[in-house]
């Protein structure tokens, strides 16, 4: 809400600073969020004094003239300007270099006919303080503002914007945050005059109001008005209200503006005369009914929306807008003035549905206190009369006249003080509460029973109490209190190891990126997947197509990271994103560790690992191979990971790019298994056609980990002893048919060479006329740790093994 | 002297010269091979010495090891001055150009806000919190009721919260709200209820995670967003121990000078709520554009627990009272590294990402 320090100060004395009472209010709870000066809308203007004006040498109608600006700003400073009304001694606003005005208009020093001008002398339109154009604004003529002064903070005028929570509504007005001003400084609260001459005639015979459902409107004020003579609204009110960010309109319709703003009641007026019988009817709308609105938009209105009708027809939504039918003009004479509570909730919805949010909707949904409409309307009722001339009919129609008995809460002393970490006792209780209109009574031991104010809808318990104990108190007096003892049990951190992860990839050199859960159909399509597949998990309304479905798998969101550093040729890319992946298997429990079971049934979110590769293998460098990076670097860096989480390495089985695997090319794609054989990730070079759909060229390499499965993985450190004995390298050619794959190999000769063995790695690869057609010969490398020194015999007895496996299970001939 | 005494005089002479001739280790090595070999030539006039006079023998054997001795010294010597010439040489030779560049080794980066998600988690683990996760995907009875959220409750609006569809439902041009309430959790307040159903008291716990809301995308508002809940639950924790803790917490994360403002704010699963803010990064508390000339930068909501919400947990608020707290890394690494736009953070853009250094 924007808040006109001028116009709050009708209210109440506030002596402080503007800055100093945005922080007063803050700490209240009414969040100041911006201190603006309305109408000054600029920077870099001082205060001048002209000191000498005489003809510009080159030019009839333009004046050289000497101004002191004030020795922080420059001194004396030769301007050249163009206005007639220019008189030695007079304050005007200077503009000085670099000073930006309205309309990003710069100010430099420049050459003016051969005289240099450092700045400018502006008039009114200039600063944007009024129509006047023709001279300069002059500011003074004596002593009482000393040149260099700040023009914005001599002539604007200063604008609170404050946010008020959402359960203060009774503080969206000028006296609403007057009073907790008055409340916290001990000043008065002046409320405004609602004293209404009313005429002779009877409102009543005029108006009649009938309420379909009390539930939707529990009160419904009126007042009826003749002789109005419905010009613009007096400047004052109309200046208030473009500070407050409402546009005058007329005198009735500013009125009700006007004590919306200051009372916090929205309200609104009809022309009685488009009123048939003065007969109001308070009623949901009928399905597929429509009414066109003040500002000319037609609306198809369904029965949970409540309306304002005559008869037969809607005039106006309830607490939103008025209808065009009964809008009141210059020439209405006759007014219905409404000043009402309608169901919160409702408006909302109402304003939602219709996107028709107002500042009086924003109030009915905050809540409006019972007795607030009947002050209001007679406000409003004194003001129309004093600016339109109307005569006030008599009375006013109101469906509940009744005074509502007042809310009490009960609440603990000491239960309260223990919430807050505060000494209390019924006494202090008494002296914070009471001025900000509560009454305090004691209700027995600890107990007390406060009385709430009217306005103070929000307070319906002891916590509330209790939050208004400590405004009262001060959050800035609150002692801050160390922690203390009382720790809970230790258990581990769950993320923890997931950034283990992150910082072991960034070691290997490749770069985080965190990428949209929420992704589009288009990524799905371009990945090479079914974006129809019923196992996804789709948003009911998505912000955009862009991101209308939660990833089930990391693919597409890599490819979109490659996809982005293309564009900017950034070809070398080691990416790996560690995110949540979503699913919906509402038949099949999945073999997933999931992380957690999600509301409702069959939906799951899973931790997975995405890496991609693209671009050279080696960094340029004199010397350093040119060759791209492919599946083989890949499974380095899936080692290395593994390795240094301290993880058995895993195997990579060959699969076939079935429609799990479509993104990938299918002679080279493969899954992550364990010692057991199962599978916990998968990787594979990228397909060619989902390469050139992701359009980033080249022939990257992607894999993607279930970290929950990878991690438990990880097996404790169990430390062996180092022995004092030489290790023994021994090399193997193994030569088997061409298509054996190696992974197979490697593993026999793991398993069969019994546990003196430390590694086994594979260190050449040959084809040739040797070896004969259709074969492979691979070279591979043991090393053992024999117990005690020379002994070669068990060493030889374990390759034995090795052969004989080999020559088993593969066929292999050893050489 | 007799003849065998002369040639061995001879024989020191010719070493000497003939060492003096090597100019490399090999020739050395030749000169060595010739003398001392298996049949070089001081080894033969050795093995001769058996068949030499034997009043005379004792005093050429004397003279024989003495020459042995000599040029074997010799060798040595000359052996030795060649190599550290050689080696000179050598060294020489392998001179490279030192101002050449480094061959390049990758180093990789870790995401700004996952790194500051970490900061967080260590400043919490030194005051005794553990990290408790929950779901992404929530239920609105988590995510609102249970938070005594009513459902009429502006932040229920659909424009806040994304629904899941019910599934089938799109496919078959019907969309419609999953039927049983699942919508991507708004906020991480959900795992407040969740900590509480599952932990016995004393609680502290964090709750770092991903929350999704219906905004629109710019410069300062994101629709995916990362969130860190705290929540502590014993039978006398109070405001005041919100307080101090808000305050070290604020010390911890940007250095114990900065000044800080405990304030009211409003939350509908807290009572009294609090807004907390710390002194403008930026101008330093004057007034700027940054601050919106409050001076403030708010960077974290808290409250003390609603006592509903400990009801719906599962604890009796007569007898168990505490805080919870929610801040936004995204927001607070903006501030961190003066980052003006939060869609970086969703940006694979290498020159956004390769910036942040572990050591900065």
């Amino acid at each position: 809400m924007r808040v006109p320090l001028a116009w709050l100060r009708d209210y109440v004395d506030v002596d402080l600073e503007p800055q100093a009472l945005a922080d007063e209010l803050t700490m209240r709870g009414m969040e100041v969020s911006a201190i603006e000066v309305a109408g000054a809308d600029w920077s870099g203007v001082v205060v001048g004094r002209l000191l000498h004006v005489e003809r510009h040498p080159n030019a009839d109608t333009l004046w050289l003239t000497r101004v002191d600006v004030g020795e922080d700003a420059g001194g004396e400073l030769e301007i050249v300007c163009g206005a007639q009304n220019l008189e030695v001694g007079q304050l005007v606003p200077a503009a000085l270099p670099g000073a930006v005005l309205p309309g990003e208009r710069r100010i430099e020093r420049s050459k003016i006919r051969g005289v240099v001008s450092n700045g400018m002398l502006c008039s009114a339109i200039e600063l944007g303080l009024g129509p006047d154009a023709d001279g300069i604004h002059i500011l003074g003529h004596g002593d009482e503002i000393a040149p260099g002064a700040s023009v914005a903070e001599l002539v604007g005028e200063v604008v609170l914007d404050v946010d008020v929570k959402p359960n203060r509504g009774d503080a969206l007005s000028m006296v609403g945050l007057a009073r907790e001003i008055a409340a916290f400084t001990g000043a008065d609260l002046r409320l405004p005059s609602a004293e209404v001459s009313e005429g002779d005639t009877a409102a009543d015979e005029h108006v009649s109001v009938r309420i379909e459902d009390p539930e939707l409107n529990p009160r419904f004020t009126a007042r009826w008005f003749e002789g109005v003579s419905n010009g613009p609204s007096p400047d004052w009110m109309q200046r208030r209200l473009l500070a407050a960010g409402m546009r005058p309109i007329s005198a009735v319709v500013d009125v009700t503006n006007y004590v919306m703003h200051e009372l916090g009641q929205p309200m609104h007026a009809y022309d009685a005369d488009a009123v048939p019988e003065g007969k109001i009817v308070v009623r949901r709308a009928r399905d597929g009914e429509s009414l066109e609105t003040i500002d000319h938009v037609r609306r198809t209105l369904d029965e949970r929306m409540l309306v304002i009708a005559d008869r037969e027809r809607p005039i106006g939504l309830a607490g939103i807008m008025g209808g065009a039918s009964t809008e009141v003009g210059d020439a209405t004479s006759r007014v219905i003035l409404e000043s009402a509570i309608f169901h919160g909730p409702t408006v909302r919805n109402t304003a939602r549905r219709l996107g028709l949010r107002s500042e009086a909707s924003a109030r009915h949904e905050k809540g409006i206190a019972t007795d607030l409409p009947r002050f209001a309307v007679d406000r409003a009722a004194k003001l129309i009369a004093e600016t339109t001339g109307a005569r006030v009919g008599r009375g006013i129609v109101d469906n509940d006249p009744d005074p509502r008995p007042a809310t009490e809460v009960t609440m603990g002393v000491g239960r309260v003080g223990r919430l807050l970490g505060i000494e209390l006792d019924a006494e202090r209780v008494t002296r914070l509460l009471e001025p900000l209109g509560f009454a305090v009574k004691a209700g027995g031991d600890d107990a007390l029973t406060v009385t709430v104010p009217p306005w103070r809808l929000d307070v319906t318990s002891d916590a509330d109490l209790a939050e208004e104990i400590a405004r009262a108190h001060g959050y800035e007096r609150i002692p801050g209190r160390l922690p203390r003892a009382a720790l809970p049990a230790y258990r581990p951190d769950p993320s923890e190891p997931r950034h283990r992860i992150r910082r072991i990839l960034a070691g290997l050199g490749l770069d985080e990126m965190v990428s949209h859960a929420l992704i589009g159909r288009a990524d799905i399509e371009r990945t090479g997947y079914d974006p129809d597949d019923p196992e996804l998990v789709r948003l009911f309304n998505p912000l955009s197509e862009d991101h209308a479905i939660l990833r089930s798998r990391m693919a597409p969101s890599l490819l979109g990271g490659l996809a982005e550093n293309a564009r900017w040729r950034q070809p070398d890319v080691r990416l790996f994103d560690l995110g949540a992946i979503y699913g919906y298997r509402p038949e099949s429990p999945t073999t997933r560790d999931l992380r957690s079971e999600t509301a409702g049934t069959g939906r799951y979110e899973s931790w997975e690992l995405g890496i991609v590769l693209a671009g050279r293998a080696e960094p340029a460098s004199p010397g350093a191979s040119d060759r791209e990076v492919d599946v083989a670097d890949l499974k380095g860096i899936i080692d290395a990971l593994h390795d240094a989480l301290g993880a058995p390495r895993p195997a990579y089985r060959a699969e076939d790019a079935g429609s799990e695997h479509a993104h990938r090319h299918p002679g080279r794609t493969g899954l992550i298994v364990d010692a057991a054989g199962r599978p916990y990730g998968s990787l594979g070079e990228v397909h060619p056609r989902v390469v050139a759909a992701w359009g980033v060229g080249g022939r990257p390499v992607d894999a993607s980990l279930d970290v929950g499965r990878l991690l438990s993985l990880v097996a404790g450190i169990g430390a062996r002893s180092i022995p004092a004995v030489q290790p023994v390298d021994r090399d193997l050619a193994v030569v088997v048919a061409e298509g054996t794959p190696v992974g197979d190999l490697l593993r026999v000769a793991r398993t069969s060479a019994g546990p003196q063995l430390v590694e086994v790695h594979l260190f050449d690869v040959y084809r040739g006329e040797q070896i004969g057609a259709g074969k492979v010969s691979y070279a591979v490398s043991f090393r053992f740790q024999p117990e005690t020194a020379g002994d070669t015999k068990s060493i030889e007895r374990a390759l034995n093994k090795v052969r004989g496996s080999l020559r088993h299970h593969l066929g292999a001939e050893i050489r | 002297m007799s003849d065998l005494g002369a040639e061995l005089e001879a024989l020191r002479a010719r070493a000497d010269d003939a060492l003096r001739a090597a100019g490399t280790t090999e020739e050395v090595e030749a000169v060595r091979h010739a003398l001392l070999g298996r049949s070089g030539e001081l080894t033969v006039l050795m093995r001769g010495l058996g068949q030499a006079d034997p009043d005379a023998r004792p005093a050429l054997g004397r003279l024989a090891n003495e020459i042995r001795d000599h040029v074997q010294a010799a060798l040595s010597a000359r052996a030795e001055e060649l190599a550290v010439g050689d080696l000179a040489a050598r060294l020489q030779d392998e001179a490279i150009d030192m101002s050449a560049p480094g061959r390049p080794v990758r180093i990789g980066h870790l995401h700004p806000v996952q790194t500051l998600m970490r900061d967080l988690r260590e400043v919490f683990h030194a005051f005794g919190f553990e990290v408790f996760e929950g779901p992404e995907i929530e239920t609105e009875a988590y995510n609102f009721e249970l938070l005594n959220i009513p459902p009429d409750h502006p932040a229920r609006d659909l424009w806040d919260t994304l629904y899941v569809a019910e599934p089938g439902s799109i496919e078959l041009g019907q969309p419609r709200p999953a039927a049983d309430g699942t919508i991507l959790r708004t906020h991480t307040s959900p795992v407040q209820v969740r900590a509480m159903q599952a932990l016995d008291a004393p609680i502290r716990v964090i709750t770092p995670g991903r929350c999704f809301r219906y905004e629109a995308v710019d410069a300062s508002h994101a629709s995916e967003f990362f969130q860190v809940e705290g929540l502590v639950v014993d039978r006398d924790t109070s405001l005041a121990d919100l307080k101090g803790m808000l305050e070290e917490i604020a010390r911890a994360l940007y250095g114990r000078d900065v000044r800080t403002r405990f304030r009211p704010g409003y939350y509908p699963f807290t009572e009294p709520s609090v807004a907390f803010d710390i002194g403008c990064l930026v101008c330093g508390g004057s007034g700027c554009p940054a601050c919106k000339r409050t001076g403030w930068m708010t960077i974290l909501g808290a409250g003390m627990v609603h006592p509903e919400v400990l009801r719906n947990g599962g604890f009796d608020p007569e007898e168990f009272q505490g805080y919870a707290f929610g801040m936004g890394p995204d927001r607070m690494t903006m501030l961190r590294h003066g980052i003006g736009d939060i869609r970086l953070f969703f940006s694979a853009d290498l020159r956004f990402g390769r910036q942040f250094a572990e050591g900065r």
